[in-house]
């Protein structure tokens, strides 16, 4: 079934989103529904929208219509998007943030989807399955994009609601990523109302925002909630369920939403753009059980190797669009590059097996910060790798050895967090920096990114 | 004591604050000033609590068996009062 099955199948003046732009009711997200699907029919289209409503509106034209649907966040770097839209070979942007267009390998450029005109030809044929290509989350270089079709991405989604009152799913992810097209989808498949509050405001402000508009569902990384936690307005929200996903959940941000929020399922998710959504736990513990080894509830199969984790593929292909880079083996498996234990019936996650650091849901390549700290004048070596916070999940943190003492340090590392801040996404900027006289290396004679 | 440990906790706060965000002054705070709204991003916040469990010797986030996340800095301090460890 396409996106636009599901919207037609509802009354006309019911509510699926409320956004920045306004209120989205069904007629109103399939008002361009033909001539967008017939004027991008069998098209590889790029779609750049900062707005949820608009965006919904525009997928579903697409699903079913195009040969490919590339999703773009507004917020990705304007160098990255000629990589992107090669690699995918698309030859239609819609744009509503990208202003340096003349250099584009495209044959069309929409600066807004009101713009689209239907071709004169009536009776276009919609070709039947669209890929989608949702980029992944690698803070180094262009992110890769990986394949999914609209079956894969909506597996896990329950299209029909229990009884009771209708719920109301804020949304506080870019929905161009995995995490925030899954609570979409999830709002359009359910015919259900999405809430969208605005993007440039304080956390707080959202919180308000999204609690007087009684938002009931609710989706977000752990450091996200532990922030959540932290407001006021928190306790206005009138949560019934509460999903964690992107990050490590740990028993004390369970522990503290269960608190908070008595009523409310808390559900973790274990999900990747490359592996899709792999399972849930709904027990309020951290980790998972390991009869999800023999029997994924999901239907998607783990297993454990050499201390990692690995999970089938359920994304369309195996290697990331437009390149010969495989994630997965010739039988499908994933390595996570997530280390566990098991223990006591349990699946515990230890962390990342190759030093890649995963900051609020942001991943950091510790060789990238390296280099960079070390093109700093005064510093002689330095080693970077993730450190346990019991706010973060996990920071970046350094050790360094100057080339002269390091006094008290404040100054120092003032400078060295300014010098790293014009060069690094604020994510890849250690919070920790520590000087010391020389560096522990390991067996190899590399420097040691165990974490501490 | 607790006035020592509140003395210590504002010394922490205001070092981190000008190293995180860059500024030459921190803010003053009272006990009803809203953490989030000092300024001070979710990144800070966690830098903060590592870096006074390094001149602390303790982080109450871990030491804590109560479920519980601070709003406002007197809040905050009464945490990190309520868990010293013995």
């Amino acid at each position: 079934m396409k996106l636009q099955a599901y919207l037609a199948q509802l009354p006309g003046d019911k509510v699926l989103a409320d956004t920045p732009t306004g209120t989205w009711t069904a007629s109103r997200l399939l008002e361009n529904y033909h001539a967008w699907a017939q004027a991008l029919s069998g098209r590889k289209v790029a779609v750049q929208l900062a707005d949820p409503g608009l965006g919904i509106g525009v997928l579903t034209a697409l699903d079913g219509a195009a040969a490919s649907i590339t999703l773009l966040s507004p917020a990705l770097p304007p160098e990255h998007l000629p990589k992107l839209l090669e690699h995918a070979q698309c030859d239609i942007l819609l744009s509503d943030t990208t202003a340096a267009t003349d250099e584009l390998p495209l044959s069309d450029v929409y600066l807004h989807p009101d713009e689209i005109r239907p071709p004169d030809t009536k009776g276009v044929e919609y070709s039947s399955s669209t890929d989608w290509h949702l980029a992944t989350s690698g803070t180094t270089g262009v992110p890769k994009l990986v394949s999914h079709s609209l079956a894969s991405l909506v597996r896990t989604t329950k299209v029909r609601q229990p009884t009771g009152q209708e719920p109301r799913w804020g949304l506080l992810y870019d929905y161009t990523r995995f995490a925030g097209l899954q609570v979409l989808l999830q709002a359009v498949l359910a015919g259900s109302r999405l809430i969208a509050p605005p993007v440039d405001v304080p956390l707080r402000t959202k919180i308000a925002h999204l609690a007087a508009a009684g938002c009931t569902h609710l989706s977000a990384t752990p450091t996200m909630w532990r922030k959540i936690a932290m407001t006021p307005e928190a306790r206005e929200l009138p949560l019934r369920q509460i999903t964690l996903g992107g990050e490590i959940a740990d028993d004390r941000i369970l522990n503290s939403l269960a608190a908070i929020y008595p009523t409310a399922r808390v559900v973790h998710i274990y999900a990747s753009t490359e592996a899709g959504v792999g399972f849930s736990v709904k027990d309020r513990q951290s980790g998972f059980p390991t009869s999800y080894l023999d029997d994924p509830p999901e239907g998607v199969a783990l297993r454990i190797a050499d201390g990692r984790l690995f999970i089938k593929n359920t994304a369309v292909r195996s290697s990331y669009v437009g390149t010969d880079i495989g994630f997965g083996t010739e039988d499908g498996w994933i390595e996570t590059g997530d280390n566990v234990t098991v223990k006591g019936g349990r699946v515990h996650f230890l962390g990342r097996a190759s030093g890649l650091i995963n900051v609020g849901g942001d991943k950091v390549y510790p060789e990238e910060v390296e280099t960079i700290l070390m093109s700093h004048s005064d510093v002689h070596a330095a080693r970077v790798f993730g450190r346990a916070s019991s706010i973060m999940g996990t920071v970046v943190a350094a050790e360094v050895v100057l080339n002269h003492p390091p006094g008290d340090g404040t100054e120092m590392r003032r400078e060295l967090k300014k010098f790293l801040g014009m060069r690094l996404a604020p994510a890849k900027v250690p919070a920790i920096i520590n000087f010391v006289e020389d560096l522990a290396l390991n067996a190899t004679g590399k420097v040691s990114r165990d974490a501490s | 004591m607790a006035a020592d440990l509140k003395a210590r906790i504002v010394k922490v706060f205001e070092d981190v604050f000008k190293e995180h965000t860059q500024a030459t002054t921190a803010p003053s705070l009272n006990d009803d000033s809203v953490l989030l709204e000092t300024g001070l991003d979710s990144l800070g916040f966690a830098i903060l609590v590592i870096r006074l469990e390094e001149e602390l010797g303790y982080d109450p986030f871990v030491l804590s068996s109560e479920a519980y996340y601070p709003q406002t800095f007197g809040d905050l301090i009464r945490f990190y009062e309520d868990n010293q460890p013995q």
